[in-house]
């Protein structure tokens, strides 16, 4: 309006104003033609810009009624079991944006009309937007299209055939073992027994692997993120330990005085490392020795987990390394059962389902040196509380 | 939205004198009002060539110019003919939650005029 005022009295300048005022007219009417809800909000979770998708499903269709009021008394998220997610809940969209971009599903009640208790499904995206010095938060919902409705029903198929192995795996090894301690077996047999309990092993290893990949493509894994210095949460995985793997490993952080606030979920943090740490004992055959370092970068906290195995020569190998199902050849130990090949892919996995990513590198590559070995870097983002903007902006 | 531009919505309107009206023209642009409007938002005679978005809370502008130019490609709307609760912006700055009904009448000429009655739904004038 102040530059309507500024701009009257000349033709030209009313020209201008026409053409600003018709691409902005195009700009809603293609914004309020897409088939996906999107809702800005600010930074006291307040809604300030709705299409009339959101406004259709929110706001009793008018999105003028939707401007300034809270978020939370739109529509409320559940996660996909249906219970109820809270505003302060890491996993909220709106927490979840204050590290990074993502997405994810949810289910989604509206609050407009208090008779309607129905949850729809939809794939939430979000990303922080900085406008002159605000911050708001775009969200974006999408209906599932009809392949990922074929691919989320494929994934569903691989969750149950996965649970139901699990019990049959279970009887095996339980037989396996009881088989073991009877006394008047054979070296040989004894041999075949112990080869079978490892291999049954490999295989509910597997299943297990199979079950969480699959939770994490089809986003039903309850992410229990939490804020915490990267330190801490190195140590509590290093309690667990036993004394072996606990020797094995050396800690360094690039500048104790930096920052490592990262927010993760411990759970999946002590997967990932708990998937590096096998990964390398099964390809490093003399005495392992790792090596965690922390570095501290502007927008997120890396983590390098170097061991001292034969390491991955190309860049091809790097990348295919996360592929499901892959193994280096000339590095399988026939001493080892093997590992199934969807250890490195879990990390990929779990790294990105918090906002993170997983990358392989040589030491070569990273510092020049001939010193032999896997690196493997994980990014975890920075709260944004550790790049200026808070967490209680969005409660 | 079965008919938004009823022939005679301003005119049906603006005689509701018990009600603050306001009228603007295509551009959206302020061109009249009547006196319980002057009275209850405090508004005077330079309101008149501004913009109608002055009576709207801050938070609101974009969605009302982008909602405007939109009725300009489209014809259509999803806010007229209906009560809307609103934010009223007056003169001096203070917000009064009125009660907008919005009517659009396209003219013999082609040219667009929207109209609003305002209910304020607090204050003195509360009705």
């Amino acid at each position: 309006m102040l530059a309507e005022d500024s701009f009257s009295g000349s033709a030209e300048s009313r020209s201008l104003i026409q053409q600003m005022s018709q691409s902005l007219g195009l700009l809603r009417v293609a914004f309020d033609s897409t088939g996906e809800a999107m809702l800005i909000v600010d930074e006291s979770s307040a809604v300030c810009w709705a299409n009339q998708q959101a406004a259709d499903l929110w706001g009793g269709g008018i999105t003028l009624q939707m401007v300034g009021r809270p978020l939370s008394t739109l529509l409320q998220f559940h996660h996909l079991d249906r219970s109820p997610l809270g505003d302060e809940e890491p996993s909220h969209p709106l927490q979840k944006a204050l590290c990074a971009e993502g997405r994810n599903s949810y289910l989604i009640q509206a609050l407009s009309a208090p008779e309607n208790t129905q949850l729809i499904k939809r794939s939430v995206s979000w990303r922080l937007i900085i406008q002159m010095n605000q911050s708001f938060v775009l969200l974006i919902f999408r209906d599932l299209d009809p392949l990922e409705k074929a691919l989320a029903r494929q994934r569903q198929f691989i969750d149950n055939l996965a649970h139901e192995l699990r019990t049959p795996l279970a009887i095996i090894t339980g037989n396996l073992h009881r088989l073991k301690r009877k006394e008047q077996f054979s070296d040989n047999i004894r041999l075949s027994l112990s080869d079978a309990t490892a291999e049954t092993q490999r295989m509910a290893n597997l299943v297990d692997n199979l079950l969480l990949l699959s939770e994490l493509d089809a986003d039903y894994r309850r992410w229990r993120l939490r804020i915490d210095d990267m330190r801490t949460f190195i140590d509590q995985w290093t309690t667990n330990l036993n004394s072996d793997s606990r020797d094995c490993l050396q800690v360094d952080v690039a500048n104790e005085a930096d920052d490592y606030q990262v927010q993760i979920d411990q759970e999946a943090f002590h997967l990932i490392l708990d998937n590096l740490l096998d990964n390398s004992r099964r390809f490093c055959r003399s005495k392992l020795l790792i090596q965690i370092r922390l570095i501290r970068a502007e927008s997120h906290v890396e983590l390098q987990f170097i061991d001292d195995g034969p390491g991955i020569q190309n860049d091809e190998q790097c990348v295919a390394v996360f592929d499901r199902f892959t193994r280096i050849e000339e590095h399988r130990n026939a001493d080892m059962a093997d590992g199934g090949g969807l250890g490195l892919p879990l990390v990929k996995s779990l790294m990105e389902g918090m906002g993170g990513s997983a990358c392989c590198s040589s030491p070569q590559s990273l510092t020049g040196s001939d010193h032999q070995g896997l690196v493997v870097t994980l990014r975890f983002p920075s709260p944004k509380s550790s790049t200026g903007i808070t967490n209680s902006a969005y409660r | 939205m079965s008919n938004p531009w009823t022939p005679g919505a301003v005119d049906a309107l603006r005689q509701q004198h018990n009600l603050p009206f306001v009228r603007t023209d295509a551009q959206g642009q302020v061109v009249e009002f009547n006196d319980r409007f002057r009275l209850i938002y405090g508004w005077d005679d330079r309101l008149v060539g501004q913009t109608i978005g002055m009576i709207l809370p801050a938070s609101f502008r974009d969605l009302h110019h982008a909602g405007f130019s939109r009725f300009k490609l489209t014809e259509t709307s999803k806010l007229v003919n209906h009560p809307l609760e609103l934010a009223t912006i007056c003169s001096d700055g203070a917000e009064i939650r009125s009660e907008h009904f919005i009517v659009a009448e396209r003219s013999d000429a082609g040219g667009w005029s929207f109209a609003a009655t305002l209910r304020p739904l607090e204050g003195p004038h509360a009705c």
